[in-house]
């Protein structure tokens, strides 16, 4: 009898896709249902609603934007469908793991555990890929049957990635699969290793939160946290985008490629998918058959669970007390660490009664947790009294490339501006004692609160972000050697208002889509009384904006930079009165590199116009916007002056007291 | 054909198996018998593949089992609790062996259906009785042609009928292909029966390891009795037992049946009997030294 080294075993392959197939076909009926049968429908829908007259042409670019835009919608959506498809079928596939009697069968037929793997990963990924090429194939047959040739090719390209992605997911079903003893852990596993960054960023920033002075929770996760989750990452990232620009700008008849779909990021996640089955190999070389129906199949793994759980307890009995009391968490650092620490033994005893299916482990176990509570107390005092210099840390003027206060749109690369910004942080890092102790009184009793964000781009790539709270009274306001009056005084500089409003480098030809608003309220209101059959939307439409010419644009674009230039234009910061006229601009500008925040190669800001900007005001009198007939006028409402969306001020229009002063009159 | 040398494995610090070692010649039958929690199914899981030992070696044929897949090839395994994947059929399971062990034999297959007609071929094996699932199980690992079989407790749940008919097969392969046989079971009855040697299993170690002619020979029970009080006997003296109803003493002697009367002479008993010993009753002494005997308890 020959001895030949097999990675693939037919039988296992046939008897595991015969074992299986009906589930496969029940996730085959969901893709074709929101693949192909869905898009049929649009087509029907659109069809009917097309007949009235509008080209083919018409009918057929609007309808691959609206199937395009479904896809679109569709797509996270999708990508979370493939990833729980595939933890499915891990859970199915690798059953004979769990139990004991199936892993003594399995493991005692002629079969190498090279092979056993290698087979089960492929039944799988047949059962998985299957019904995905069957719903997308006939998605991209019903494009080419009604001729949406770019839609064909969209689903064609999809498939591809599609087939990749369930690759990367179905091999993190192995992993898990592998590491885990019981059918239940397992897709608790899968859910660990797709969201245990998650967790991480969360718990990291909450901590830095509590205990870090001047460290708050990013609203935004990590790039290292969502590549570590690849659910989170794909279903973000990989979509289809920009599509209603480039459907706009190609013949849909050729078929042009719009479609951006990040095909990189996928190729990278199935190189790491190829290694985590590299590593699922080894490891279950290493499996002892004995573990099945344990919770975990490594004992090494254990403490990791424990903690895992433990402080997930912790970090919700703390935010649970919090809310229960209506307490502001932030305030309380140390109160937190009890709270914490009260949580963690759920936890840590949970997660231990699970692992050894025993009620009676707290003997056993409680030097265990003697250990991690006292490390973890170490780890949140070391934070909390500030061991590792987190809080003290200012960044070397050499090592810094921009800075940026409170809005991510407007860095400043000026040497002079950089080393104020330092220099003011320096101040308020030294403070740190006066401003801890006033933030944990009561601050809404005797001061007025206002924050500051800083945000460092460094030379090595790296970002230092800091946020501070700072208290101030009215004394401290008038004192110009105050805290509160130099980061006034900093971040209302001519350099950091000009990168708020426009950019650090703005020339006037930056300046684009300019629109002039003359929001006036009076106008709303007398359009509701008045009896001539017009209705505020008629005078709003006729009278509400106007959008500036190329050579109007350039102009204001001076007028602006002058006006900033020479303090008429200034951010408002703690105890500023918000200006308020009822005129204001809204304008993009051009970036040379995309926004960091928003992804877009341009900004997005308005300014509302106040007395001092002399020269925007005598630029908009020359063009005949504002006049004696189109007047300047006060508005009350104390939100305008800040950043404005006319358009949902227009939709839901919440008139303000009414104005004693004549209404204004419509722009032409 | 099968040599187990100082295996020892460890369960969460619990030792199934100590040092444990095994000897079977080829073409014979092995019993493997022991107490409840003996490590006699651990021992079995070894052998076929399942577990690997942490200490120790498993040959077969002179090869290691573990992760040696063209040797388990060679292997039929029949568990006590065993496992049919869901909603399968015997057809279904006999194309699963087919397609996994090279050797496994069509013709074999038609040929036993008249050996086990209960079954039924097209009903789901986990719809089956256990005995029947016992049958089928058997039906196919003969299919497979193994070199060696190892069964667990594998008549349990047979009917009398039924069991002979098993080890009448097995048998009849061990005669005709040398097939190599290890049995564990309960049934010593049986066993004694079937079995060329037999291995006593206790506390993961194997106590006593003879051919089942040298073991009945070589322990002998003697009813002997004496003119006064039962004598105090030499502790040299190989004494397994001794039991008394009135003043007739039953003795079991790890000895030939001459060698034992020989040992009692010096005695002088009034009257000394030599009776052969069942394999039960053997294994019952056995373990009795090994603080395993049959405890007198009054309810």
């Amino acid at each position: 009898m020959g001895s030949k080294i097999s990675f693939f075993n037919k039988g296992i392959y046939k008897k595991t896709c015969k074992r299986f197939f009906p589930w496969s076909i029940c996730y085959g009926l969901i893709l074709l249902v929101i693949l192909p049968a869905m898009s049929g429908i649009i087509y029907n829908n659109r069809a009917v609603y097309s007949s009235d007259g509008t080209t083919y042409r018409n009918t057929l670019t609007g309808l691959t934007g609206e199937l395009v835009e479904y896809t679109a919608s569709l797509m996270p959506f999708l990508i979370v469908i493939i990833a729980f498809a595939a933890m499915f079928a891990g859970m199915l596939i690798f059953s004979y793991l769990f139990k004991e009697r199936a892993a003594n069968m399995m493991h005692a037929l002629p079969v190498s555990r090279e092979a056993l793997l290698i087979t089960s990963l492929l039944a799988g990924l047949t059962l998985l890929l299957l019904p995905m090429v069957l719903a997308e194939g006939i998605t991209v047959l019903l494009g080419l049957l009604f001729g949406i040739t770019y839609y064909a090719l969209l689903h064609a390209k999809l498939l591809l990635a599609f087939c990749l992605i369930t690759f990367v997911f179905f091999s993190i079903a192995v992993f898990c699969a592998i590491l885990s003893g019981h059918v239940i852990t397992m897709p608790v596993l899968f859910q660990i290793v797709n969201f245990v960054s998650l967790w991480c960023w969360l718990l990291g920033g909450l901590m830095k939160e509590l205990f870090v002075f001047g460290c708050s929770m990013s609203s935004e996760l990590s790039t290292a946290a969502k590549y570590l989750s690849p659910i989170i990452m794909l279903g973000s990232e990989f979509a289809v985008t920009e599509y209603p620009d480039a459907l706009a700008a190609s013949d849909l008849y050729t078929g042009t490629v719009i479609c951006r779909l990040n095909f990189q990021m996928v190729i990278i996640y199935t190189l790491c998918a190829v290694l985590l089955l590299a590593v699922s190999l080894l490891l279950y070389r290493k499996r002892k058959v004995e573990c099945a129906g344990d919770i975990l199949a490594f004992k090494g793994t254990a403490w990791i669970f424990q903690i895992l759980l433990a402080t997930g307890t912790g970090v919700l009995f703390t935010i649970l007390l919090y809310s229960f009391f209506d307490y502001d968490i932030v305030r309380m650092p140390y109160l937190s660490m009890l709270f914490f620490l009260l949580g963690t033994p759920f936890g840590f005893f949970a997660g231990r009664m699970l692992i050894r299916k025993n009620f009676f482990i707290f003997r056993e176990s409680a030097k265990g947790f003697v250990i991690f509570a006292v490390c973890a107390l170490l780890l949140m005092l070391s934070v909390k009294m500030d061991l590792y210099g987190e809080a003290r840390r200012v960044p070397d003027p050499e090592d810094v490339e921009s800075v940026t206060i409170d809005f991510y749109d407007s860095s400043v690369q000026d040497k002079d501006a950089i080393n104020e910004m330092i220099d003011l942080h320096k101040q308020i890092v030294e403070n740190r004692a006066m401003l801890e102790k006033r933030r944990v009184k009561n601050p809404d009793a005797y001061e007025e609160w206002d924050h500051i964000s800083i945000r460092y781009r460094l030379k090595n790539g790296g970002l230092l972000d800091r946020n501070y709270e700072i208290p101030y009274n009215e004394k401290e306001l008038s004192d110009s050697s105050s805290l509160i009056a130099r980061i006034k005084a900093v971040s209302s500089s001519p350099v950091f208002t000009k990168a708020y409003y426009l950019t650090e480098d703005f020339v006037p030809e930056d300046l684009t889509n300019v629109t002039f608003y003359n929001q006036s309220w009076q106008d709303m209101d007398a359009a509701e009384d008045s009896a001539d059959g017009e209705t505020s939307e008629d005078i709003f439409n006729e009278s509400y904006y106007v959008e500036l010419s190329r050579e109007e644009e350039i102009t204001i674009g001076e007028a602006i930079l002058k006006d900033i230039e020479e303090g008429h234009l200034k951010r408002q910061y703690a105890g500023d009165a918000p200006f308020s006229y009822d005129q204001y601009l809204q304008y993009e500008i051009k970036l040379d590199n995309p926004s960091e925040l928003y992804r877009r190669n341009y900004k997005y800001e308005s300014i509302t116009i106040n007395e001092d900007m002399n020269y925007t005001i005598q630029a908009l009198t020359d063009m005949g916007y504002i006049s004696d007939e189109h007047p300047l006028t006060v508005n009350s409402d104390p939100m305008v002056g800040y950043e404005k969306d006319p358009e949902s001020e227009v939709i839901s229009p919440d008139p303000v007291t009414p104005d004693p002063q004549p209404a204004a009159i419509s722009v032409p | 054909m099968i040599q187990i040398n100082n295996v020892t494995k460890t369960f969460g610090g619990f030792k199934a198996l100590d040092q444990t070692c095994i000897h079977v010649h080829k073409g014979s039958i092995y019993g493997l018998v022991g107490p409840n929690g003996a490590g006699k199914s651990t021992i079995i899981r070894h052998l076929t593949g399942v577990y690997r030992p942490d200490e120790g070696e498993l040959l077969i044929d002179g090869q290691p089992v573990y992760e040696n897949p063209a040797l388990k090839s060679r292997i039929a395994y029949i568990p006590d609790n065993l496992f049919f994947f869901l909603n399968d059929n015997l057809k279904d399971m006999m194309r699963f062996y087919r397609d996994l062990y090279p050797r496994f034999s069509m013709e074999r297959y038609e040929l036993l259906r008249e050996a086990f007609p209960t079954i039924d071929e097209k009903r789901s094996l986990r719809r089956l009785s256990k005995g029947m699932q016992k049958q089928a199980a058997f039906w196919l690992a003969v299919c497979c042609m193994p070199d060696v079989i190892i069964l667990d407790e594998p008549v349990d749940g047979l009917d009398p009928i039924m069991r002979r008919q098993v080890w009448s097969l097995l048998m009849s392969d061990v005669a005709e292909h040398e097939t190599t046989v290890l049995v564990s079971s309960h049934n010593l009855r049986e066993l004694e029966d079937v079995c060329d040697s037999v291995g006593i299993m206790d506390k993961g170690k194997v106590v006593l390891e003879r051919s089942l002619s040298d073991l009945q020979g070589k322990t002998t029970k003697l009813q002997v009795i004496f003119e006064g009080d039962l004598p105090v006997f030499p502790k040299e003296l190989p004494i397994l037992h001794i039991s008394n109803i009135g003043r007739v003493y039953t003795i079991i002697v790890r000895e030939s049946r001459e060698a034992a009367a020989k040992l009692l002479a010096p005695y002088s008993p009034l009257m000394i009997d030599t009776l052969p010993l069942s394999l039960e009753e053997i294994f019952i002494y056995e373990l009795g030294g090994a603080e395993y005997g049959i405890k007198d308890i009054i309810l």
